[in-house]
Parts: structure tokens; sequence; C-alpha cells
């Protein structure tokens, strides 16, 4: 009994809310639901595929998500590397600041930082390298997206380094360079050929893990992206909020779309299996 | 470029983030393009202590939150992970569903209920909203505690006549304890961080300290956001310093 | 007088227990003698209260012990590894039983100290699970269950984890403390000689049944117990081994 009433607790805690919430989305997407409803019909999804920048904004979000990943990977590969040849504690102290911040937070300084009116604009006017605002280069609410991918890399590059180097540890890496150099490799050959694949592969469910949460990022794109192109996650919330109201279905298609998106992602994650301890 | 030179600017970037919130949170004035304010200030700072603070109630409204939402995940996610972990191990993975999607859009897609049922800007609905992906977190995270081993210790324990409830108390929890309090602290966390459900399901109303602060931001108050950031930021930080192992079970695991 | 009664367990439609019985005096250890896959340890989960049988009967003075839960069986478990509560020191976990029991203080006190100088690990009592070597360990795990005085005790190659001498120890030390206490024990080994060191009586277990012996001669007539073959695997050696060493044939 106590053994069924806990099953019972446990989907109606974690399956229960999914099914409510995708079955609301896709029921109001399809106009059978909400203040507009007027029978089933394919309007508003035909509208954000084809009268809206949702495809954009799904595009946008892949993009910004892929870039973070590829500086994230590089950043953390290279320093977690460069560690285990020559460990530098202070710097290893150091990684684990980010891990203290939250990401509006993250966001909000970098804001401080990269905008005209920030730090590194004041610092250039200051010290006459440029000689006004208009000069300084735009890093913030960008199409480039600097500063979403500047801060999604100090938030997620320390944490990446960390767990490779954990890693590295764990697999013994110093041995096997060492092994590797008697067979006649060097340093380099045994970073490409060795360091990187085993990395990755050993952590792949871990990657995978953070390129679902990057692509669901909302409170970095929101204080520094710009309001087009912009991340999916603010096109969803944005098009909700609107007063028009035939925004709103169209925001819960997108919203259907999106969790199919992780859905997917996750699934990818579970058959990978190994994301354990 | 040498390797010295590049370790030097990236500690520096990753330590500047928080230069710039203490530094944001004592400038009293800071006109035109100078690099160096006017003046600096410990009114913020002070003005915290005095009874109608609305920094000082967000941050125990957030204290208050997380507390709740960490204890309730961390006891709950201790007696169903046990279950499942036993009995129905393949289930368990359902919980990275509800923890992955983005908050903010699965607030999104459950706001009618939370309306429906009154929920919407009050503290207990904010409470629900967090627990909705904190939860299968927690899940997620006890349940690599039940191995094989803590089936048989468990087991041993009964055949020597402990009882369900001396079974978790002299057992089970002295034994998860390392397990439990990181749990704990990584829930209150995700909580204590959490932004864009917050907002959507409290309607603002909810003023917790991430709500609070960019409540500051958008009133283009960098100097309050900055000490609402520093409210955020150095309670972690101390926990940091007291206990590096919390930080680095999160690479161990999610 | 313990009775065993036609148990039988299946796990998904494959039976691993096809119908044991047999029965046991008290005071005295039974040797169940297998190989690994023959249900030993099944049979002494359901025993001790870990699964359930499927059928049958486990009858204690006429009373059947699979009606009560495992902690009020008085059936205590001794797996291979040596399980020790992590969390508390020796004198804790060998106390564990009597804690439960709100066993007075004193009383508690002197049963420790008593037993654990009777299994020569008095000087340990301080330390923690993991500052004692694997053979103190399973001392430990033994002291936890006798300290209760079971009813019955069920060992699953307790000692197979340990090295040979330590090994020789441990038989030598449970055949004392076991008369000593007069213990009722089933002792499943996959050791041949282990099976014959221990038991007052003698059992073959396989593929999912039981045979138990009247006596040893029976039990080493029988081609199935693997003595005869044993026997017979030495006599060569040692005809060889003397033919070898003195050039006759």
């Amino acid at each position: 009994m106590i053994k069924r009433l806990t099953i019972l607790l446990f989907f109606i805690l974690t399956v229960l809310p999914i099914v409510l919430g995708l079955g609301y989305s896709l029921f109001y997407s399809v106009g059978m639901i909400g203040l507009m409803n007027k029978g089933f019909t394919l309007e508003y999804w035909q509208k954000m595929f084809l009268a809206t920048d949702a495809p954009e904004s799904f595009a946008y979000s892949f993009l910004i998500t892929f870039l973070s990943l590829i500086l994230i990977l590089g950043f953390s590969l290279a320093f977690s590397w460069w560690q285990i040849r020559k460990p530098r504690k202070w710097f290893n102290n150091l990684l684990f600041l980010p891990l203290t911040f939250p990401p509006l937070i993250a966001a909000f300084s970098w804001f401080y930082i990269l905008s005209p009116g920030g730090l590194i604009s004041r610092f250039l006017i200051q010290t006459g390298i440029i000689s006004g605002v208009e000069e300084f280069p735009r890093m913030v609410n960008d199409t480039l997206g600097i500063g979403i991918l500047s801060t999604h890399v100090f938030l997620v590059f320390p944490l990446f380094g960390i767990l490779f180097l954990h890693q590295a540890n764990k697999e013994r890496i110093p041995d096997l360079m060492q092994v590797s150099q008697t067979l006649g490799s060097n340093s380099s050959q045994f970073f490409m050929q060795v360091y990187v694949p085993l990395i990755l592969k050993k952590t792949a469910p871990f990657i995978i893990l953070y390129t679902v949460f990057l692509f669901g990022a909302f409170e970095v794109p929101l204080l520094l992206g710009k309001s087009a192109p912009r991340m999916i996650t603010i096109f969803i919330t944005e098009k909700m909020s609107k007063f028009n109201l035939m925004d709103i279905p169209v925001a819960h298609a997108a919203a259907v779309v999106y969790s199919f998106l992780v859905i997917g992602m996750t699934a990818i994650l579970i058959r990978k299996n190994s994301l354990e301890i | 470029m040498s390797k010295k030179v590049l370790h030097i600017i990236t500690a520096f970037l990753l330590v500047l983030p928080l230069l710039v919130i203490v530094y944001l949170s004592l400038v009293y004035r800071w006109a035109g393009q100078n690099l160096v304010p006017e003046s600096f200030t410990f009114d913020y700072w002070k003005d915290l202590f005095t009874l109608n603070s609305d920094l000082g109630s967000s941050f125990l409204l957030s204290l208050f939150i997380s507390s709740c939402v960490a204890l309730f995940s961390t006891t709950f996610g201790f007696l169903i992970s046990k279950q499942l972990a036993f009995e129905n191990k393949k289930w368990i993975k359902l919980a990275y569903f509800p923890y992955l999607i983005a908050p903010v859009v699965f607030g999104t897609m459950l706001q009618f209920y939370f309306n429906r049922f009154n929920l919407s800007g009050n503290i207990g609905g904010v409470l629900i909203a967090q627990l909705l992906f904190i939860f299968p977190y927690s899940i997620l995270l006890l349940s690599t505690f039940w191995n094989d081993r803590i089936k048989q210790m468990a087991f041993q324990a009964s055949t020597l006549g402990a009882n369900n409830l001396e079974l978790y108390r002299k057992v089970l929890v002295p034994m998860a304890k390392p397990w439990l309090f990181i749990c704990f602290v990584q829930c209150f966390l995700i909580s204590w961080y959490e932004y864009g459900i917050t907002h959507l399901i409290g309607v603002g109303k909810v003023k917790t300290l991430t709500v609070q602060a960019m409540l500051f931001v958008k009133e283009a108050n960098p100097f309050l956001a900055g000490l609402a950031s520093c409210l955020m930021v150095f309670p972690v930080i101390i926990l940091l310093v007291a206990n590096k192992r919390i930080f680095l079970r999160r690479t161990e695991f999610l | 007088m313990i009775k065993i009664e036609g148990i039988q367990k299946s796990f998904g439609g494959e039976p691993v227990l096809k119908d044991v019985s047999f029965s046991m005096t008290e005071s005295g250890t039974l040797s169940v003698l297998g190989k690994s896959g023959c249900g030993k340890t099944t049979l002494l989960k359901i025993l001790a209260g870990l699964e359930m049988p499927d059928s049958g009967k486990f009858l204690l003075n006429e009373q059947n012990l699979f009606e009560k839960p495992a902690q009020e069986r008085g059936v205590v478990y001794l797996s291979q590894e040596p399980l020790l509560f992590p969390h508390l020191n020796i004198f804790e976990n060998i106390a564990f039983g009597l804690r439960i029991r709100r066993t007075p203080e004193q009383e508690v006190q002197n049963k420790v100290k008593a037993l654990s100088a009777e299994l020569g690990i008095q000087d340990h009592l301080q330390k923690m699970p993991t500052q004692i070597s694997g053979g103190q360990r399973q001392r430990v795990s033994f002291g936890r269950a006798l300290i209760i005085n079971p009813s019955i005790m069920l060992l699953d190659e307790p000692f197979s984890s340990l090295d040979v001498q330590t090994r020789d120890e441990m038989q030598k030390l449970y055949k004392s403390v076991s008369a000593e206490h007069k213990i009722t024990a089933l002792f499943v080994t996959h050791d041949l000689k282990e099976a014959i060191i221990m038991g007052d009586a003698l059992a073959l277990m396989e593929k999912g049944t039981l045979k138990k012996y009247g006596s040893m001669s029976e039990f080493i007539n029988d081609p199935t117990s693997g003595v005869k073959e044993a026997f017979d695997f030495w006599q060569d050696v040692m005809d060889k081994n003397l033919a070898d060493k003195f050039g006759t044939s």
C-alpha cells in the first residue's frame, strides 16, 4: 500500500505536470481551448512557422547553444590540460567562483562590463584609446550575442574545467601520457589523439545535459539579447505576455515544439545512460 | 602570449563580475564616462538593516522559500528514491524530463492551472512552481545513494531486529548524511538562483532576491541591483569556502 | 526442532527452489554444500525474510516464521562481505541489536566487552570499520549477530573473501564459539573441505533441491557430493608423485 502511494506520489510530482502542461499547450495551440477558441484549427501552427520569427528563434537558439558549447569546450579542455601538466592551485580554486553566481547576476555583471556605458568602454575612453561611446563596439544586445556567449562561458567553462580535471585524474591521464611518451608520441599528439577524445567521450552525458540547459537559457538572453533575433525561450514568454490574444496560441505551439525538442534530447541522454557519479 | 599571462587574464575575468557587483553596491554618484565615480557610500548596505528595507525582506523571503523547497525535496526525494531505486529503477529516468525543460517555459505551459487554483502571485504558488523541477532533481541525485550494498546493509539491520523507523533513524539516515546534506544545499541553491518561473508564477508579487534584483535593473538602478547581487552571491561564497566538496559534487553528478 | 517444508520459489517463471524440505536439530551446524547458482543464497534470503517464498513453511517449535516480518524472526543472515555499519564504531556495531532492544547501558557494556574478548577484538572497540582488517571485520559481524542470541544464524560463505590463513583461524574460532553458545546455524559454502569441517550434519544443494545426509559415510559414498572425486584426485597426485620420485612403476 505504502509502496503504491510512493510511486503514485512520484508520478504526480514529476510526470503529471508535464502531461498537464503539454496537453494544455497542445489543445490551446490548435484552438480547442483558451479565450479565442473556435474549434480545431491549424491556423496558429501555420502562423507560427510562416508569419512569426519562431523559426528564426529556434535557429538562433541552436546557434547560440552551439557557439557557447564550442567556446566552453575549447576553454575547459585547454585549461584542464594545462592544469594537469602544470597544476596551479590558486587558479583551480578560482574556477569555483563562477559556480556561486546565479545566471541572472552573471548576466547583470557582464552587462556592466561589456555595455557602452560599462567598465571596458569607460576604461578605453579614459585612457584615450577611443574618443567616445560611439566608437565602442556593440557587445550587449547585439546580433552576434557576444554578451550572451561571454556570460555562458563565464558560467559553464569553470564547471567543465573542474569536471575534466576530475575525469582526467580518474582516467590516470598522467600515467597514460608517460606510456605514450615511451611509445614516441609528443604532447600535442597526445592531446589531440588521447586527451580530447577520451575526456569528451567520458563526459558526453554531462555535455548533452548542459546543451539542453544552454538551449533553454532564459535569464542571460533576457538581459543581454536583442529583440530580434531572439532565443526561443524569450520568443515564447514574450508572445505569451503580449496583449494581442492571437499571439497566445502561437506561443503555446512554440512551447510544444520546444518541449518535444527537449524531450528528444533527454531521450538521447537517457539512452547514453551512463549519467551517474 | 605566455601561458602565465593567459592564466592571469582568465583569472581576472573570473573575478571581475564579483568586483563589479561589489563596486556597484558602493557607488554613490557616477556621472558621465568616468571610470571612477565621484563618491562612494555604505548607505545601501546600512539601509539593509533597517526595518522597512525591501532588500532585507527579499533576502528573508528567498531564504524561506529556498529552505522550504530544499527541505521538502530532500525529505521526500530520499523516501521516494529508495522505493524507486530498489523496485522500479527504470522509472527514475522520467525525472529528467521536468528537470531539463526550461522552468520558465514549463511555467508558461502550466500557468493556466496556477491561475485556476489561485496559486498565482502568492508564496504557495511559487513553492509549488519551484518544486516542479527541483524535486525531480533531488530524486535523480539521491537515487545514486541507493546501491546493492546499502540494500544489504538495510537488510542486515532488519534481521538484527530493527523495524522500519529504526532502520531509517539508526542506519539509513546516518549513512546517507553526506548525500542528504549535498542534496539539501544543491536544491537550496537552484531555488536561490531561480528567476524565470518565480517571476512568472509570482507575477512579480513574490519578491525574492532575484525578482527584486531584476526590478532594480529595469528601474535602471544598478547600485541597488549590485547590492542585491552581493546578497545573493556572498552567502554562497562563504559556503564554498567552508565546504568545497558540495560544489565538486556538481561535477560528479549533473 | 526446526522444520523447513516444501519451499518453492520462481523468478520470472524460472524455478530457483523446487520443494526444499529438511529438518535440523537445535544447537548444531548444518553445512550446505553447493555450487554458485544452485539456489543456496535464495534459500537463505527466504529464511531470513528478505524474499518471500511462493509456498512452504519454516517451522520453529511449531510456529511458522514466514508469518513474521524479518525483524521479529530472530534469524540473522551473515553475508560473504562483513557489512558493518560504516557510521558506527566497532563497539556500536556489535551493540546494534541490543540498542534496538533498548537494553540497559550497563548490560550492553558488559555483553559487548565479554563477547569481543571471546572473539579477540577487544582492543579495537573504539575503531571505525575501515580501520580494521578483513578477518577482524568478519569477527565483528559475527559478534553483532551472536549478541542478540538468534534462534538461527544463516552464514552465506562468510569466509570466502578471506586469505587462507585467516580463513583457518576463523573456522576454528567459529567452531569453538558456536559450541560454547550452542548456536543453531545453516552454513552455506561451495568448499567441500569447509563444509566437512564446519558441519555437524551435511546437505547438498543442486539445481534448486536440497538433500540432507543421515551420516558422514552416506555423504562420502554419494557420487554427487564430489568427495570421491576429490579423494581420487589426491590419490592420483600422490601415486604419480611417488612414482616420479622413486622411479618405480
